[in-house]
């Protein structure tokens, strides 16, 4: 009979909060979720959308995503609240994502572009000696702006990043089987079947997250920047100039040893985009294979395996995610490497 | 050392006559310690062989003399060394740990069964994991610590698991350090790689070359002071029939079906919810003995049914990374069961 009770007291908490959802239903104008409320900035005559929450030093949080509409810095809401209470938090819009603007040149989409974007409105809030905190492809933005910048981060932390990673090669991954369910990639629908693939735990986003989302991406100019994007896809001579640009980023790291910041590398251990179709559970050869490059000249490099994590883990696991970083960080301030590490580690 | 620098005085003769006294006064102890425990400890060592200012103390298990290293507060941590029967291995290992974790923990430290100064089995087939298992498990209830943080390195973690899977009720949380024992066999490590430059019969040079050929930083992971204590203990009578009884095969049938064995409790766990407390791998990326890739292994066998499992890689760490980053891990391990202690525990692995 207790199914009864739960069923009554949905129908009526349902109906006392229909007014409430109502409002809802039509998102702020700034696509604020969680309680949080954003900001906006002009970086070099681009607007930036970007959340702002606490005091102290400050982190700056790099969201993932490939195209316009596909992810913004909304995908933080379950971590800001927590982390702005040891940090100053900055969880930006990428440049075409969210309601951050679209560049004039549409080679800006591209990862150099994205990177400067991020580096110009670090410059734009004064942002200096700070922690940097990058997911998927924004951990390569982050990975990449610390190669470039290394005496501007503190720490870094690259969370579900490398599945482009050497060993590649290893056949298709998970979510391939999920995206030929997904409508095509250049509409948002495709883009959100695409996020919701990579989760893992059905709790990962809720309505009020896709609520925004949709209502950004949807906007004229995300239809724009999907469009532009789409137009520069499959150009060989760009793909051979990304690929160049990541092998000379590694080189940097593995070769010359830039990057000597204390390094966390977050993975989760069912991450799909890392979780080849012939392999029983996600071997993470990207973030073992980022592991490895940057260990080799930097010795305060970690990595963390979370089970029962997916892409988006740290939406999955906030209470956990923002303890380990929290934990890394207040480790490393307590313990500044001796001087002269950067040139010749002591580990 | 000022006493020997002062030579040309009249006082060198009543000196000397000192230096007499105080040999005869060190004599006599020592002479009636042979009668107990063998002979006395060489200079610099301990009687209990205890390192980094730490005193261990002695607890009867079950009829089994037991050394144990005791400090702190709060809830109760037990750290299980690794390496095989033997004198040499202790819970030394954990000298450069136990002050820090005892700032959060009611740490205790104990030689396995056949280890360090803890004595042998009473019966000849305890000579085996089952048998350390069971003396640890003991242990525990000797000291009456209820509910226990179990953190085990190399052949202890190895321990530190089957005991989680025979008691998960005792275990409140597991952390795993660079073990090879309770992982599935994934092909040769590069441990006789990295042996071959060792002697290959058991004693005090062998256990230090073995040691520090699977070290990252051997010289920060051991001093003289650590290898003095241990090769104290091999010295000891006790010591020495545990070599003799290895090589009479004690421990048999069971140490050789060890491998069969293993894998029926990893068919257990992969299918029954038993191991599902809180547990963390800790691994050093630059160990050739416990290579990360067993680490990984075992966690896919943990991790079917276990949802409240995590994995840390050092960098530039080898297979006693606790020692070598004393600070580091123990932050880690504190971190872990802090949060843990504060967040329920998923139950069944949910699956999608």
């Amino acid at each position: 009979m207790r199914w009864m009770y739960v069923l009554v007291a949905t129908a009526v908490a349902s109906i006392v909060c229909a007014p409430a959802s109502g409002q809802t239903a039509t998102p702020s104008a700034s696509g604020s979720v969680g309680g949080l409320t954003a900001k906006f900035v002009d970086v070099k005559g681009v607007k930036a959308r970007y959340y702002e929450m606490g005091q102290g030093e400050p982190m700056v949080m790099i969201h993932g995503g490939s195209t316009g509409g596909s992810s913004t810095a909304n995908v933080w809401s379950r971590n800001i609240p927590a982390l702005s209470k040891r940090f100053h938090v900055f969880a930006v819009d990428r440049l075409g994502s969210g309601l951050s603007g679209n560049p004039a040149d549409p080679k800006d989409y591209d990862t150099p572009g994205q990177v400067e974007f991020i580096y110009q409105f670090i410059q734009a809030l004064k942002l200096n000696r700070l922690h940097l905190v990058g997911h998927s492809a924004g951990g390569a933005i982050a990975l990449y702006m610390a190669i470039q910048h290394p005496d501007m981060f503190k720490t870094l932390v690259i969370v579900a990043h490398g599945p482009e990673n050497p060993p590649a090669g290893n056949g298709p991954t998970r979510l391939e089987p999920a995206l030929q369910k997904c409508p095509d990639q250049n509409v948002y629908e495709g883009l959100k079947c695409r996020v919701e693939a990579l989760a893992w735990l059905p709790t990962t986003f809720d309505a009020e997250y896709w609520k925004a989302d949709t209502y950004m991406a949807t906007l004229p100019k995300s239809k724009d920047a999907r469009a532009a994007v789409a137009a520069r896809a499959g150009d060989p001579q760009r793909a051979k100039e990304s690929v160049a640009y990541r092998e000379q980023m590694w080189d940097r790291v593995r070769r010359d040893g830039v990057l000597q910041m204390p390094v966390l590398i977050y993975a989760g251990k069912n991450d799909v985009l890392d979780w080849t179709v012939a392999d029983p559970t996600a071997m993470l050869r990207g973030e073992l294979g980022l592991f490895d490059i940057i260990a080799t000249k930097n010795p305060r490099v970690q990595m963390n395996i979370i089970n029962q994590g997916g892409h988006f883990m740290y939406r999955e696991h906030p209470g956990e995610f923002n303890r380990d970083l929290i934990g890394f960080i207040d480790y490393w301030n307590a313990h500044p490497a001796p001087k002269g590490t950067s040139t010749t580690p002591s580990r | 050392m000022s006493i020997f620098r002062t030579g040309h005085t009249p006082t060198r003769r009543r000196r000397a006559r000192w230096l007499v006294a105080i040999a005869v006064a060190i004599m006599i102890p020592a002479l009636v310690g042979l009668r107990g425990q063998g002979q006395a400890p060489p200079a610099g060592v301990l009687p209990t062989a205890s390192l980094g200012g730490l005193e261990a103390k002695f607890v009867d298990v079950k009829g089994v003399r037991t050394r144990y290293y005791e400090a702190g507060r709060g809830e109760p941590m037990v750290l299980v060394h690794g390496e095989g029967f033997s004198g040499h291995s202790s819970a030394n290992t954990w000298s450069k740990n136990i002050p820090g974790l005892a700032k959060h923990f009611h740490v205790f430290a104990a030689d396995k069964l056949a280890s360090g100064m803890t004595g042998n089995p009473l019966d000849d087939k305890d000579y085996n994991i089952q048998g350390e298992v069971e003396h640890m498990y003991q242990f525990i209830q000797t000291m009456k610590l209820g509910k226990v943080h179990l953190v085990g390195q190399s052949r202890g973690g190895g321990l530190a698991f089957f005991l989680s899977v025979a008691h998960p009720e005792i275990v409140r949380t597991l952390v795993i350090v660079d073990s090879n024992t309770a992982s599935p066999d994934t092909g040769p490590t590069d441990r006789q790689l990295v042996l071959s430059k060792c002697p290959k019969e058991p004693d005090n040079e062998e256990w230090k070359c073995r040691l520090r050929a699977i070290s990252f930083k051997p010289d920060v992971a051991f001093d003289d002071e650590f290898w003095a204590a241990g090769f104290y203990m091999a010295s000891l009578p006790k010591s020495k029939e545990t070599v003799a009884k290895m090589k009479a095969g004690a421990g048999e049938p069971l140490a050789s079906q060890f491998n069969e064995w293993k894998k029926t409790v990893h068919a257990r766990i992969v299918k029954e919810p038993i191991l599902q407390m809180p547990t963390l791998f800790y691994w050093g990326r630059n160990d050739p003995s416990a290579m990360l890739k067993n680490g990984l292994a075992l966690y896919d066998v943990i991790a079917e049914q276990n949802p409240n499992l995590r994995m840390i890689i050092a960098n530039k760490a080898g297979h006693f990374h606790y020692r070598e980053y004393p600070a580091e891990f123990n932050q880690n391990v504190i971190n872990f069961i802090d949060y843990w202690s504060r967040s329920p525990a998923a139950g069944t692995t949910p699956s999608k």
